[in-house]
């Protein structure tokens, strides 16, 4: 769960703030589990509503990132397997802060859109474009980590 | 549709781990620990009743001593006990206050009347064993019950250990009780020196006129709220080395005083439960007055509101303050059944107001028009001034300030049992009841943080409903007629005004304290 903290988070710090928030709530919802799902699930939902939560009451803020002017595309997927997990979620996490929500939410946890603008408060072709802005840059920063760890 | 990037990349990272810090692991435990544990208080709370009922309730089956003299009265010291009959003394006594006079005149009168016997036992000089202590038969007089000098044998006399009295035990012939009671009992007497011990430990609490010295417990009764003690008082047997040996040792039992907690028996129920402690003979039903009480309770209550509601409330929770607090007015009666068991019966006015305080964040989207304005120089007309509106959409941030209650009326009709225990003044009596619950009205807000959206609501409808109580009562004596209680406890109730479509559902266990004032009516 730590890992899903992390991706949500701006650091390890904030992180480990979510985690503890997270299984906090989730001992005191212990007895609301109905196990009609896995408990893993259940709790990384939990973790993944903290996150949402801990936004809700700042604005979120989409600020300007630099999108890369490379019409590349990751098709073969070889860099983002000769890049470790860790390396990828540091990456994640040094996007700005909607960004990276929108990017967990919809690539990672699975929701769509339409769910991520209802939780997040925005609109929904909002979130299709700051999800199309967020991919371009992580696929740009993936390369290019790529390429200084091959050189 | 997802690309196959975004499936990649879920893939690597959902096995992906991060090892959190060692202090994480360590605040999460110290905020589990400093968070309250309502089932703890609960384990807690039963412990403690369960040991206050082990200890202070005794055996509430009666040890007849009848049967205990039929069984010992081939012992080889049967010539000895002839002897002693007629010096056992029976006093009766009861506890209540107007009856410590008569006590005090009683317990003078016995003294002077052993200081007798011991003069004539001195002046005749009998042979050790053949003793017999000629008592006037006015002293006699003082036993209403026993007097007829056939007094039961006690078992208990026989094995327990002597009272904790500092005196030498004389020396026995072989026939004598001390070694019937060393040689054939031997686990009897080990069981009967524990048992006594526990109910010495009880009688010390009871005894306040023996200067701090144990008493010999023989035996006791208990029936429905009253309990009846007896024991040796080692006072008087300690006034000289022959006395001392001659009541040890003697099958009469002595009855120094009768405990009785209720404080409206008159006497014929005491002698009642004398009557069946020593004979076994169980007094009739209509002889033993049972009290009947009255209750004027008030119940205020404060709580924490809990709500139920889907996993996505979870989020919303923390920014919510959820108190509960009512209050109940009410009145109950309670009915005596067999032994230490009420039957209840009662009806109370209960209002209910769950306060939910607090900011939810929602956005909104919005739509601002500005109009811009624009003069044109025409050469016919003038300037003309040019209009121009713009349609803005922006996403608002709102909060939502909330602070309501939601209230509930309700009357509610609890027939349930009590179990009633306790030695002392103090009464207590564990209660559960079945509640009946009419309610007559609920209003409040409906929240509905998804639909961001706040409408009140009030339910005029009658609804019933069933829940229950649990509660422990300790009442404390006011005044002969009076009692002032305090009774905690725990009440389950599920109204249909409760999920009235509200996302905060309200919590349906609810704790309360009532206070009060008990009347004895009989």
């Amino acid at each position: 769960m730590m890992a899903v903290c992390m991706r949500y988070a701006k650091d390890r710090m904030e992180a480990e703030d979510m985690l503890q928030d997270g299984f906090m709530k989730v001992f005191d919802n212990l007895s609301k589990f109905k196990n009609e799902g896995s408990l893993e699930g259940w709790v990384r939902r939990i973790m993944v509503n903290t996150a949402i939560n801990k936004i809700r009451a700042n604005r979120l803020k989409f600020d300007p990132i630099d999108e890369g002017h490379n019409q590349f595309e990751v098709d073969d997927f070889s860099a983002i397997d000769k890049l470790s997990e860790q390396d990828i979620i540091l990456l994640i996490a040094k996007l700005p802060q909607g960004y990276r929500y929108v990017f967990n939410m919809y690539a990672i946890e699975g929701y769509s859109h339409k769910e991520i603008a209802d939780s997040l408060g925005i609109e929904e072709a909002s979130s299709r474009s700051q999800y199309a802005k967020a991919k371009k840059h992580l696929q740009l920063q993936i390369i290019q980590l790529e390429n200084n760890t091959s050189k | 549709m997802k690309g196959s990037f975004e499936q990649h990349l879920s893939d690597k990272l959902k096995s992906a781990e991060w090892q959190a810090s060692d202090q994480v692991l360590n605040n999460i435990l110290d905020r589990r620990k400093s968070k309250s544990k309502p089932w703890l208080l609960w384990v807690i709370g039963f412990a403690i009743i369960s040991t206050t009922i082990v200890l202070i309730v005794p055996s509430s089956k009666p040890q007849p001593l009848q049967a205990t003299a039929e069984q010992s009265s081939s012992s080889p010291s049967e010539e000895a006990n002839t002897l002693n009959r007629k010096q056992s003394e029976v006093v009766l006594k009861s506890t209540s206050t107007k009856d410590y006079a008569a006590i005090n005149a009683n317990k003078v009168k016995k003294e002077a009347a052993a200081k007798a016997e011991l003069s004539a036992v001195e002046k005749n000089k009998a042979p050790r064993g053949k003793q017999q202590i000629n008592r006037p038969t006015d002293q006699l007089k003082a036993d209403n019950l026993m007097s007829d000098a056939e007094m039961p044998l006690s078992r208990e006399i026989q094995t327990n250990k002597p009272s904790p009295m500092s005196f030498e035990k004389p020396n026995r012939p072989a026939s004598s009780n001390a070694k019937y009671k060393d040689n054939q009992k031997p686990t009897t007497l080990a069981q009967d020196d524990q048992k006594w011990r526990v109910k010495a430990n009880m009688i010390k609490v009871l005894t306040t006129e023996n200067g701090g010295q144990l008493p010999e417990f023989v035996a006791q009764s208990s029936k429905g709220q009253s309990r009846l003690v007896v024991y040796n008082n080692p006072k008087l047997l300690n006034e000289h080395f022959e006395l001392e040996r001659d009541f040890l040792y003697s099958r009469a039992a002595l009855i120094k005083k009768v405990k009785v907690l209720k404080q409206f028996e008159d006497l014929n129920h005491v002698n009642a439960q004398k009557e069946y402690a020593l004979n076994g003979k169980r007094p009739t039903e209509d002889i033993i007055p049972k009290a009947v009480y009255f209750d004027l309770m008030l119940m205020p209550g404060i709580g924490y509101a809990a709500v139920n509601g889907n996993a996505d409330l979870v989020a919303y929770n923390p920014e919510i303050m959820h108190v509960q607090s009512g209050y109940a007015l009410g009145a109950r009666l309670s009915l005596p059944m067999r032994n230490a068991l009420s039957l209840t019966l009662g009806v109370q006015s209960k209002q209910q107001s769950n306060l939910y305080k607090g900011g939810i964040h929602y956005r909104t989207n919005e739509e601002a028009i500005t109009s811009t304005t624009y003069y044109i120089n025409d050469p016919v007309q003038g300037v003309i001034p040019v209009v121009v509106y713009d349609t803005t959409k922006y996403v608002k941030d709102n909060v939502f300030a909330l602070n309501h209650s939601n209230r509930y009326q309700m009357t509610q009709v609890p027939i349930g049992i009590a179990y009633q225990f306790g030695l002392g003044k103090t009464q207590f009596a564990f209660h559960n009841a079945a509640v009946l619950n009419w309610v007559s009205s609920a209003s409040g807000k409906q929240i509905d943080v998804q639909q961001q959206s706040v409408t009140a609501f009030d339910y005029k409808g009658k609804s019933f409903s069933v829940g229950g109580n649990m509660s422990l009562l300790a009442a404390f004596p006011l005044a002969p007629r009076f009692k002032l209680f305090v009774e905690p406890g725990v009440q389950w109730f599920k109204i249909k005004a409760m999920n009235m479509g509200n996302n905060f559902n309200e919590a349906v266990i609810n704790y309360n304290a009532s206070f009060g004032l008990r009347y004895t009516v009989f």
